[in-house]
């Protein structure tokens, strides 16, 4: 493998919560001793549902917060270890599109502004070249000149998305993370949208990390893949290969939950996982899955599986390999 | 089979400071008793107008209907006072909603919530009606139901909270079920859950359900039969199976192909180029026409009308229904 851009090593953050003078503070295992590298023009892909840490992980990516522990080396250099003067100019490296671009645009900047925005505070070129450089981005997006002097509300949801991708470009990073890029947008711009961030990588031999709940998207555009349960990595393997076979009964369940576009195979026997995410306040002991697991043992219980390698990946569960969710599928809630 | 629901031309018109803008145009649709019938579409297509109309939620103004019937049951519940559209309201039709935190009290018991439908509509005693409360809940799959009754919104989990409030819908155990959006808040595995729940629940108890949505894959997980919207118009109706199998229009066969993804080893997903018409600048022929890869001279000037083309199969598209030389 060719030198990593950014390698997150053993990352970890904790959020304090409910402490008082009178009760030991809780926290939230948010990222617990999270690790992987992402290659240049490379698509690494976090998959998880809410609250297994996902955004949190992108977070500390960005110093937006500060990790507990571990390192984040971006070309080498610990981004941990910067303080803030130092970090600024480091911060052009790693840009995000969020999610919502409703949110994320300042209502009150034109789209001129939006993007100019960046690349003066980051003294990218001169005041007398940046509309051309502005015309140039937003043409790299699909948004014709005439857009410059508009304001967000003017724009639809997929042009807005468009504009964000177009702010996050500016700077010329090598790093976009991209959470959740398409679920907040229609249908038929979805595909639009993907397209269009699968030829800017293309053109730019950008690296991406891409977060997600939706596995099937993931499984489209990404080259190696990550499922996330409650701040953890459970299963990280190369697209082709967790295509092939998912190995964590985790993986095996997002799989299997994802609705699939065929009303002739909806009888098809379905691996329903039984209750809820627990709290990732106190999460459980041992695996922390095993209070959903199916398979799940003593063992499973009282002792942590770690990332080991199984079939050419890496997953943590005692029993990868032995283990399979759908085979023992029915319509009916699979529960311990 | 007998028909529940008989929407006539529905012409729903919002008025707002830059015009009037058509919300839903000559709507016509059914449901039969027992029967799910999918609403899809996309964000402004009128598929959530249309069963706020039902149920006669539409805030007037902006919002009024201005045209059409929509029969429950034989009843035309446009023409019903409020009084009476009111018995009708969670009795004989109850509606679950995308955001189960804004659509429970925050400060009221599950318990109370589930019961006050039944002390209003079926004058059950309260005692009663909390015990039936429980009985609801432990059949949506609540786990300790006798525990959960007494517990407020925010102590549930987003998945129990939803089955909280399928609970309350089928409280009086409605005729018919509209569910708006029901599983685009929860996460892929609950969404599973919820599937699986409404499936079942609604093979139990026999009742019919109009499921909106913007999710084909909940379509085919759930619906018997689907309508597909654009732009404020009907363009595709007919058994699920069919049209996923054979999709009529292009803009429903456009939608298939972008989300059939995983099957392509292709690159690049394929795309329905450009965006919904502005509601204040509708074309004047055909909706999707501007997008339309099969767009001929006449699709920008008549705008299509529906066309039975199989049981139960209509599409409104010059393309797919004329033989063009």
């Amino acid at each position: 493998m060719t030198e990593p851009v950014v390698e997150i090593v053993d990352l970890v953050k904790h959020y304090p919560v409910r402490g008082s003078l009178f009760r030991k503070p809780e926290f939230v295992h948010a990222v617990d001793r999270v690790s992987f590298r992402l290659a240049k023009g490379e698509t690494f892909a976090v998959v998880g549902e809410s609250g297994c840490g996902k955004t949190t992980l992108a977070k500390c990516l960005l110093r937006l917060i500060d990790a507990d522990s571990g390192a984040i080396r971006l070309n080498g250099e610990d981004l941990l270890k910067l303080d803030e003067t130092d970090l600024r100019p480091k911060r052009r490296a790693i840009q995000i599109v969020f999610q919502d671009p409703y949110a994320s645009l300042d209502p009150r900047q034109t789209i001129y502004q939006v993007i100019a925005t960046p690349l003066r505070l980051h003294g990218i070129g001169n005041r007398k070249d940046r509309p051309q450089r502005v015309a140039d981005l937003l043409k790299q997006v699909g948004i014709g000149p005439e857009y410059m002097d508009r304001h967000p509300h003017e724009l639809s949801g997929g042009q807005r998305q468009r504009v964000a991708i177009a702010r996050a470009l500016a700077v010329e990073p090598e790093i976009v993370i991209l959470d959740e890029p398409v679920s907040s947008l229609d249908m038929s711009i979805q595909a639009q949208v993907i397209n269009l961030l699968i030829r800017l990588q293309d053109t730019f031999g950008i690296s991406y990390l891409m977060i997600s709940h939706n596995l099937p998207l993931v499984q489209h555009i990404s080259d190696r893949i990550a499922v996330m349960y409650l701040g953890q990595f459970v299963e990280v393997a190369d697209r082709d290969t967790l295509k092939a076979r998912a190995l964590h009964p985790y993986t095996q369940a997002l799989f299997s939950a994802a609705p699939e576009l065929d009303p002739a195979r909806r009888a098809r026997k379905k691996a329903v996982l039984a209750g809820d995410l627990p709290s990732p306040i106190d999460p459980p002991t041992g695996c922390r899955f095993h209070t959903r697991c199916p398979f799940s043992q003593e063992r499973c219980v009282n002792e942590a599986p770690e990332l080991r390698r199984v079939e050419g990946r890496d997953v943590a569960c005692h029993f990868a390999g032995e283990v399979d969710l759908t085979a023992l599928a029915t319509d009916a809630k699979v529960s311990r | 089979m007998s028909r529940i629901l008989d929407i006539r031309d529905l012409t729903v018109h919002f008025r707002t400071t830059k015009g009037t803008v058509v919300a839903v145009d000559r709507l016509s649709m059914h449901i039969d008793d027992g029967e799910t019938v999918a609403l899809v579409g996309e964000s402004g297509c009128g598929k959530s107008t249309t069963a706020m109309s039902v149920l006669r939620l539409i805030p007037d103004p902006p919002g009024r209907i201005v045209g059409g019937n929509i029969l429950f049951k034989g009843t035309n519940l446009l023409s019903l006072g409020e009084d009476e559209i009111r018995a009708v309201r969670g009795r004989r039709i109850a509606m679950i909603f995308q955001d189960p935190m804004m659509a429970l009290n925050p400060v009221y018991t599950i318990g109370d919530q589930i019961a006050e439908g039944l002390c209003l509509h079926l004058k059950m005693p309260k005692a009663k009606a909390i015990e039936r409360a429980v009985e609801l809940l432990a059949m949506v799959g609540i786990p300790e139901p006798g525990k959960r009754v007494r517990e407020y919104p925010h102590n549930l989990s987003g998945g129990m909270r939803q089955r909280a409030m399928i609970a309350m819908a089928l409280a009086c155990d409605p005729k018919l079920l509209i569910a708006d959006e029901p599983t685009t808040a929860v996460d892929v595995t609950v969404q599973a859950q919820i599937l699986s729940l409404l499936r079942d629940l609604q093979a139990r108890l026999g009742m019919a359900m109009l499921l909106i949505t913007h999710d084909l894959g909940v379509v085919a997980e759930v619906a018997e039969r689907v309508i597909v919207m654009y732009a404020g118009r009907k363009v595709e109706e007919g058994p699920a199976e069919e049209v996923f199998r054979a999709p009529a229009h292009p803009y429903t066969e456009g939608l298939l192909a972008s989300a059939r993804l995983a099957s392509e080893n292709e690159r690049f997903l394929k795309e329905i180029p450009g965006t919904v018409p502005s509601p204040f600048d509708m074309p004047p022929g055909c909706n999707f026409e501007p997008r339309c890869p099969k767009a001929f001279g006449k699709c920008r000037e008549h705008a299509p009308a529906l066309e039975r083309t199989g049981s139960g199969r209509e599409v409104a598209c010059f393309a797919a229904t004329e033989n063009r030389p």
